[in-house]
């Protein structure tokens, strides 16, 4: 057995302010304040945090000792892990190492980020350096960043597999339906229907409009530590039970060897090993979809079903609220919130469907969730199994 | 004024590439102890670390391996709709570019495409592709060098 399953648990949870919080606001503020308010979950004092994972979207360089000086910490272990989307998640896994290497005993995680009240926000994605790799051989030929590359494998999926429109359309419209029983989401009172998907423009084609994820502002935070200090705090623990990462590139994605193999293909069955979990346990998904094609091949390429199968499996129903196979319970980035990067939200949510605490978004007895996040265009993944006590 | 489309600005690594390009010809890297092409360029293998690569001529033909068609720039400098593609060479490598051609529009996964070149600024040359048409005649498309007008 993985001598790290189940060792260590997620005592607290929050989310900052979401959506639109307005100029006045900064990226710290809503660190801090998802990070007071996951200590708060927890019953975690601040002088007990000694390990600080923090990440924004913005070029703040040095979030984690920023953050530890407003919230008066004094962390013996600072990670700043840059690998996109799924940051947090490798932070996760960062820490799990850091406490079990004795490094640190209770990790705070955080992100928080205001790309939407501050405008930041940019369809070519970030000024490149005209002399670096991308800014030679991808920055010229206009691509939008990140949602070209997630356009050019729609566009490879749809050719090799026959997939339709409606199915990525049914995707999108389960994801909104969880949308609507939240009342944090941002379209919490917008129900999407097929005819409106299907006449959202393209962006970049394929990808539609309602295709690609939200941009707001918005945080959230996670304090760990091991299972058995976990039991003194507010909440039933939650367990990390396994998970696995890959990095592979940045956003080169001519350089993959197959863009529709993705990381989920190596990080699936080594977290789900690690954990001692088969797909068939997992009772709550919560899958990076900034766009509709990625929840598509994280599940071909986790094994749930075979290769061109995954649109088909995810766009009819089923993930829907009272589905067989609960998807993005809070609506996704496609229709919750998605400020820049969406792994913290994969967790916060999988750790209260874990407590029992979602309320109408409950999955009825849920024991199991997966979490799966991408980074940086396929460059970096993640994959964590979280488990009840 | 019309806002200026991106320009590549070559490094030490990639000035042989750069100056090939404006006489028309598109280099890449082979590995001969990996008898294999990588793009892009950075003056060693990639697989295994060795320094001994050398440029060798593409012979400028590929496929659409991936394709997307922008409708929203994200600058004044372009013009939507415009195809950006992640072309398989022939020779092995993939890179993107532009197809370009008044029926790039229409192109799909797997279209055989051949090189062409873009002005971009004073000094840059940049490989760009067409969609390669068959004639009743036979004939193809564009020659693949020696062509340096854009679209």
């Amino acid at each position: 057995m993985w001598a790290m399953q189940r060792r260590y648990a997620v005592v607290g949870v929050a989310e900052s302010d979401l959506g639109v919080v307005g100029p006045g606001v900064t990226e710290l503020a809503l660190q801090v304040q998802a990070s007071r308010r996951a200590m708060a979950d927890a019953g975690v004092a601040p002088n007990e945090v000694d390990g600080v994972f923090v990440q924004s979207s913005s070029s703040e360089r040095m979030p984690a000792l920023l953050l530890a000086e407003y919230l008066g910490l004094h962390p013996r272990y600072a990670d700043t892990t840059m690998v996109g989307g799924c940051s947090n998640l490798q932070q996760l896994e960062h820490a799990v190492a850091a406490m079990d290497a004795g490094l640190c005993e209770v990790a705070l995680i955080a992100y928080g980020s205001t790309q939407r009240s501050s405008g930041t926000r940019q369809l070519g994605g970030p000024p490149e350096d005209p002399r670096s790799p991308r800014g030679q051989f991808e920055v010229p030929y206009g691509l939008l960043s990140p949602i070209g590359p997630y356009a050019l494998a729609m566009s490879r999926y749809q050719a090799l597999y026959g997939a339709r429109p409606e199915d990525f359309g049914g995707l999108a419209i389960s994801t909104r339906q969880w949308a609507n029983l939240n009342p944090v989401a941002y379209y919490y009172d917008r129900p999407l229907s097929l005819s409106e998907y299907l006449n959202s423009p393209f962006i970049s084609a394929p990808l539609r409009r309602e295709d690609i994820c939200l941009v707001t502002d918005g945080g959230g935070a996670v304090i760990l530590c091991r299972a058995e200090r976990a039991r003194q705090y507010r909440h039933p623990p939650v367990l990390i039970a396994g998970f696995a990462s890959i990095v592979r590139g940045h956003y080169w994605v001519p350089g993959l060897d197959e863009l529709l193999t993705t990381g989920a293909a190596v990080t699936g069955p080594v977290a789900l090993a690690r954990a001692g979990v088969q797909l068939a346990d997992v009772d709550v998904w919560e899958i990076y979809d900034a766009f509709t094609i990625m929840p598509v091949l994280a599940v071909e390429n986790l094994g749930l079903c075979a290769a061109g199968e995954g649109a088909r499996l995810l766009g009819d129903g089923r993930t829907a609220p009272g589905g067989s196979m609960p998807l993005n319970t809070t609506g996704g980035g496609l229709a919750y919130c998605h400020p820049g990067m969406f792994g913290i939200f994969l967790v916060v949510e999988a750790v209260r469907q874990l407590r029992g605490s979602c309320g109408i978004r409950q999955v009825a007895g849920a024991t199991v969730a997966l979490c799966h996040a991408y980074g940086a265009a396929f460059s970096a993944e993640s994959t964590l199994v979280l488990t009840r006590e | 004024m019309q806002a200026e489309r991106p320009a590549p600005e070559p490094t030490p690594q990639t000035s042989a590439f750069w100056e090939a390009c404006r006489q028309g010809t598109l280099l890449l890297e082979f590995c001969p102890t990996c008898q294999a092409y990588q793009f892009y360029p950075r003056g060693f293998c990639s697989r295994c670390g060795g320094e001994s690569v050398e440029w060798r001529p593409s012979g400028g033909r590929g496929t659409v391996y991936a394709w997307t068609v922008t409708w929203r720039a994200p600058s004044p400098a372009w013009e939507v709709p415009y195809v950006v593609a992640v072309i398989q060479l022939d020779e092995g490598p993939r890179l993107y570019a532009n197809v370009i051609g008044e029926d790039a529009v229409d192109v799909a996964v797997g279209d055989p495409v051949v090189l062409t070149w873009e002005k971009r600024g004073a000094t840059i040359s940049l490989p760009q592709f067409r969609r390669v048409r068959t004639s009743k005649l036979g004939d193809e498309g564009t020659s693949l060098s020696g062509d340096r007008g854009g679209d």
